[in-house]
Order: C-alpha cells, then structure tokens, then sequence
C-alpha cells in the first residue's frame, strides 16, 4: 500500500506553467522551479517532502490544515508553505526545533478531535493522518476533550455551545479534499468520521 | 428628546429650530442637548425627556443655568483637551447638510485631489504617514501605490465598516455623525488609485449609520461629488453600502472580500494580496473607516500637518474609545503619546464603580490586557507592540478589582471558537480546546496551566488570521500578569 504513494508521488500543489525560472534555496538545496509554484512544490522538487493534510497535487492550495508551516529568512511568522509562492534567492527552511513543536502542536488538536479507534478503523494503515501523526512524533494527546465534531454530532443540535456546525464542515470539506486527492480509497478522517463514537 | 422639547417650546409659544446632530463622543453626557447662544454652543446633560420642562424655566434657550448645564461645549475639558482632525465635524454639523458640510471645510480635500496627478496624491497620503487603523498598522499610502501600479480594468475601493471590536463605536459615529467625510475620503482613494467603484461594507448592528451613509451618498450624487464626473473632474467613482450579518471575522479583509462577494465569509490565504487580486479578483484598496475619513484632512492641510503629530512612527492622530467600567466613557481623538494612564485616569475620570482599575483591554476582544503597572505604556503602535499587546481598533475597555481574569481568558477563547470562520486547524479547534483547558484550570488542575501557555503559541504561529493568531494575547496577557486568578488549588483551600 506505501508503495503505491510512491508511485504517483503527490507534490502538493499543481505545477505552474511559467517559462520563467526561479532559483531558490530549501534546507540548504538550490532548486530552480517555473515562478508561480509554491514553496511545498520547490521543496517536494528538490526531494524534500514538507508535512501536509490540506494539499494536493490536484487542486489549488487551500491552506487550512497548518502542518506545512515553514521558515524563510527575511519574512516574519511561519507561513503555510503550500500558499506561499516562491522568490528568486528565497532561504527557506523547512525541518527546525519550532516548526517541529508547531506541527506537533498542531497535529494534536487534529487527533483531540478524533474519535480513538484506529485499530478497528477499515483504513488503519493506510491513513494520511495516521502517516502524518507518526512523522510529526506525536504520542500522547494532553487535552481533555469534551466537545468533538463526532460527539456533536450525535449528540441534539442544540446542546452544544462551541460552533460544532462550523468543525464539522470544515471536516467534510477536508474529507472532500481528501477523496479527490485520492481514488485510492476513501481516507481515514472521512471512514472514521462515519463510525459510531464512544 | 427632539419631540419633548418641540411641545414643550410650543405650548409656551416659543420658536426654536432643532437640528439633530451627530454625537460629541462625551457618552455620560448624553443625550447631550446644545443651545446656540452668543457666548458660542452652551451644553446640558445628560437630559431626559422629563427634563426638558425646567429646562425651559431655567432659560436655557439663553444658556441659563441648571443642575444639567455644563457651560459652553467647546471648553469641557474632555473636549477641550483633544485633537479632531478626522472628528472635526462629528457632533457640530447636522450629518446630512452638505451646505454645513463646506461650512466646516469639508471636500476641501476633494478640491485639492482633483487638481493633483494621482501619483502626487499617493504621495502625499504616504508621507502623512498615515497607518491603517484598522489595527494591523499598514502604511495606507503604500497600499494605496500597489494598487495604483496594478493594471486592470477595474478596480475598487473597499471601506471597512465592519467594526466588531469591543468598546468601539468610533465608525459608526463617523458615519453617523459625518458621513460626507467618510465618502469624501473614498472619492480620494478612487481617484488615487485608479477605481471607479466603491463598497462600505458595514454590519446590520448598525441601522442608523446605514440610514444616513444611504442618504448621504445619495445626496453627494445629486451634488456631483460621486457619479460620472466628481466635481466635474474627468473621475468616475460611485459606491454603496452592503451589509454584511455580523460575523467578527468578516473585518478580517479577505473574509470582507468574500463576502461582499456573496460568498462565506471565510479568510483567504495571502498571497495574493487584496491590492493586486482583492474583490471580484481585481486590484482592491481595503481601508479602515478610520483611515479613509483621515484623508480629507491630509489632502486639505498637507502631508506635513498630519504627519507633526504623533509620537515615534505613529504620526497623526487616533480616535481613542474610552470605554468600560469608566466615569468618562467616550471618544477621545488625540495624536499618538498619551500614557495608558493618562487615559484611564485622567480623562477617562478612572472607574464609575469607584473601585480601583484592576486591567485594562486595549485592541478589542484579540487585544491584550494591562495591569496599572503597565500604565506608563505609550499610546503608539510600537510601545503597545513591545509591551505584547496591540491598539487595534483603538478601543480601551477598563474594569475593576472585581473582574476574574480566568474568566476573561476563557472568554477570550469562546469568543475564538464562535466567530472562528473554521478554515484553520489552531484556531477551528484550538479555541475549543482553549475553553476545556481553561475549564481544567478552574477546577484547580494546575497541569493545564503549561499546556494552555504551548495551545497559545500553537495558535498564535499556526493560525492563518489575526483571530486565532490574537486570541492568546488576551489569554496570555491575563495569565502573565494576573497569575492569581489562576491559582484556583490555593482560592479552594483557602
Ligand atoms: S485563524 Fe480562525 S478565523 Fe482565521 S482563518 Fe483560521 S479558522 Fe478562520
Ligand atoms: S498543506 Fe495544509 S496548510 Fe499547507
């Protein structure tokens, strides 16, 4: 199953069509791209593949997920990678202690929104977020959750005061995004989200 | 107000003309009631309705004196004290006459703009140093360049009147209290930059200010000041109010882009920035109410005139709102320089509940809150910066000894995870997380104090807007510096 993602490799966002060329630098590689393409391109062009959940190769950057957050020298913040179009002689780093803890923290809000049950989960093993819990190290989720966009839902519309409605739809358009992404299979956030919760 | 005092001058047969105009901004005086008398304009308040008789035998209509009567408007200290360029008018002239408009210089700013290249009027505006007042502080005149160097074959000009921030009020008494400035302000930006169509995008709270803003640009059309031909110049510009239902996030600008557009208010990544593909995908001035009625001013008096007040690179002057628990709520313009302190104290009058000032939110619900020990921070965009905060809209919200910060920071965080527009991950499900930690705090587990402190930088780093990317300011703000409300272990055994 691993080895079919390597086969149609996913480079995050579509390529652009540009006949000008842009050198820059990520993670110390000069790689040289058509202007317009994104950093998250540059960056899985010169091998380098940035965490991600939100992209796709097939569809335009959406930029919602914040897992391919990223360094460049010069610029404030750490901006998502896959809307960040690159610059001639951008630096731009993509593996440090800060992004490590960003991503990390951000994969656990994702986990702490998702129901427990991978291992009875039809796609255990072959599940993005699963992957990229692993890459990110993540082990342990220190919240206590209470409101979830599965127990909300199963729960009465109107008992819950933290704006469900908006979770979840952000959740099916993910889970949309995912499913084109993919006709591999349906991916796990969209399965697991059908499964009954605790 | 207005219908008491007509029956009450009738059944004594006396003539008077009553003009309704906009609000002074001294909010514990109003209503405030205005005589016009040779010593100048004589002020009552705060007036009821059941007031208005001894007024009357107090000669008031001769600025006779009374329990209510405060003496001549323009020497009340609070007034007195400020600095109104962009505020001039607001409170003086009767919103919707334009003859009183050009009484009080207004178009002026037009006048000189449409006898300037476009290119000299941007140049102008930057070297104000006019800032977005928005909150996030861009130089306007920057702005205005990049979409005056796009090429397209539309482009717009965008007004922010989406003003959602606690405490603020200071949009809505421009476009109640002085519309014309605000579209004076915009005819400018159009001709700068090349656009011939305008939007207010403003939020159906505000009735009135979308009332008047209808009726004046419906006037300044009949006038010539927009349509075909503003002021008979070769410029086309025209614009109109949308109204949007209140969502915070829609004073994001991508957000207010979408939506004006007719789509969910959802915030859009940047790139492309809204000056080279803003709405409808075209090259889009988006300015603050506040920026664009200071504009005026700038191209009437000049660059330097604006630009000497102010202190550091704050120049000009900022409507501050003072609100809150606070013996002198109101509207106070000033150049950037005043201490906290100063405003909290001295011409905010300190707390209403006579307790002592306990914090002090400045920047509306993402802006950070300040102990007194913080009262010498500078009024200016770096001093609040440095300090961890923000001026945001330029909204003060004060509150005394009895607030429990726990619960403003949990506050902050519910507030997060209602308006979020839930595109990104921190803020979407970060601020629920905020809620339930916070919670945790309450119920005296102290574990959750550290894992509160890594949400915030989660959500403060990995948030795309300023709404997720803000909320830990209040929250941090609240746990730095009033660490004992959260100490809930030590408040239960005690
Ligand atoms: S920070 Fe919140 S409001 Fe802003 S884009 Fe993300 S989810 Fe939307
Ligand atoms: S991949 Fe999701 S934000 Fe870039």
């Amino acid at each position: 199953m691993k080895d079919s993602r390597l086969l149609d490799r996913d480079f995050g966002t579509p390529a652009a069509r540009s006949e000008k060329m842009i050198t820059l630098t990520v993670d110390g590689f000069e790689v040289s791209v058509p202007e317009g393409t994104s950093v998250m391109r540059a960056a899985s062009e010169a091998g380098i593949s940035v965490p991600k959940l939100c992209a796709t190769d097939m569809l335009d950057a959406f930029g919602s997920c914040r897992l391919c957050l990223v360094e460049i020298e010069g610029r404030a913040g750490t901006p998502a990678s896959c809307t960040t179009p690159v610059a001639p002689g951008m630096v731009v780093h993509t593996q440090t202690g800060k992004l490590k803890d960003l991503r990390k923290g951000v994969m656990e809000l994702y986990i702490s929104d998702h129901p427990l049950d991978c291992l009875t989960c039809a796609a255990n093993g072959d599940c993005e977020l699963q992957d990229m819990a692993g890459a990110l190290g993540l082990r342990d989720v220190r919240y206590e959750a209470v409101d979830t966009h599965f127990r909300a839902r199963n729960a009465a519309a109107t008992s819950i005061r933290s704006g469900w409605p908006r979770t979840r739809a952000t959740r099916i358009s993910l889970m949309t995004r995912r499913n084109a992404s993919s006709a591999r299979a349906a991916c796990a956030p969209a399965r697991k989200s059908r499964a009954p919760s605790p | 107000m207005a219908a008491a005092i007509e029956r009450e001058a009738s059944a004594r047969n006396l003539d008077v003309t009553i003009i309704r105009n906009g609000s002074r901004g001294m909010l514990w005086l109003e209503t405030l009631v205005e005589v016009r008398t040779d010593k100048g304009r004589v002020a009552y308040g705060p007036v009821k309705a059941s007031d208005v008789p001894s007024l009357f035998d107090a000669g008031f209509l001769t600025g006779g004196d009374h329990r209510l009567a405060h003496g001549v408007t323009a020497e009340i200290p609070f007034l007195k004290g400020q600095t109104r360029l962009t505020f001039a008018r607001c409170g003086v002239t009767d919103p919707l006459s334009l003859e009183d408009y050009r009484h009080y210089k207004g178009l002026k700013g037009l006048e000189a703009a449409v006898a300037m290249t476009p290119a000299e009027i941007v140049k102008q505006v930057t070297d104000s140093g006019l800032r977005g007042r928005g909150g996030a502080g861009f130089p306007t005149g920057i702005k205005w360049k990049t979409v005056a160097d796009a090429k397209a074959d539309q482009k717009y000009i965008v007004c922010n009147a989406d003003e959602g921030d606690s405490g603020t009020f200071a949009d809505r008494m421009i476009m109640e209290g002085d519309p014309f400035v605000l579209i004076e302000g915009m005819a400018i930006a159009a001709i700068a930059v090349g656009a011939t169509r305008g939007y207010i995008y403003t939020r159906s709270e505000y009735p009135h200010a979308i009332a008047i803003m209808q009726d004046a640009i419906a006037i300044a059309r009949r006038e010539g000041i927009l349509g075909e031909s503003v002021l008979g110049s070769s410029h086309a510009f025209d614009m109109e109010v949308r109204v949007g239902a209140g969502a915070y996030v829609c004073g994001e600008e991508t957000s207010l882009l979408n939506s004006l557009e007719g789509k969910r208010g959802i915030v859009r990544a940047k790139p492309p920035l809204p000056a080279l593909e803003g709405l409808f995908g075209k090259p889009t001035v988006v300015n603050n109410v506040m920026s664009l009625a200071s504009v005026p001013v700038i191209m009437d008096r000049g660059a330097q005139f604006y630009r000497d007040f102010g202190v550091g690179r704050s120049h000009g002057t900022i409507p501050i709102q003072l609100a809150g628990n606070l013996k002198h709520g109101g509207l106070y313009e000033t150049a950037f320089g005043l201490t906290l302190g100063e405003l909290v104290n001295d011409i905010g009058g300190g707390t209403i509940s006579g307790r002592p000032v306990k914090a002090v939110q400045v920047g509306g619900p993402l802006g950070a809150y300040f102990p007194p020990a913080l009262f010498d921070t500078i009024f200016d965009y770096e001093a609040f910066a440095a300090a961890g905060g923000l001026i945001g809209h330029a909204g003060v919200v004060v509150f005394d000894d009895t607030v429990d910060m726990l619960a403003q920071a949990r506050f902050a965080m519910e507030f997060c995870a209602i308006e979020s527009c839930g595109k990104c991950t921190p803020c979407r499900i970060g601020a629920v997380r905020g809620v339930e930690t916070v919670d945790r705090i309450a119920r005296g587990d102290a574990a959750a104090i550290p894992l509160l402190e890594s949400l915030c930088s989660t959500m403060k780093s990995g948030s795309l807007c300023a709404l997720g990317g803000f909320t830990p300011y209040p929250v941090m703000s609240a746990l730095t510096h009033f660490p004992a409300d959260f100490d809930r272990m030590k408040e239960a055994a005690e």
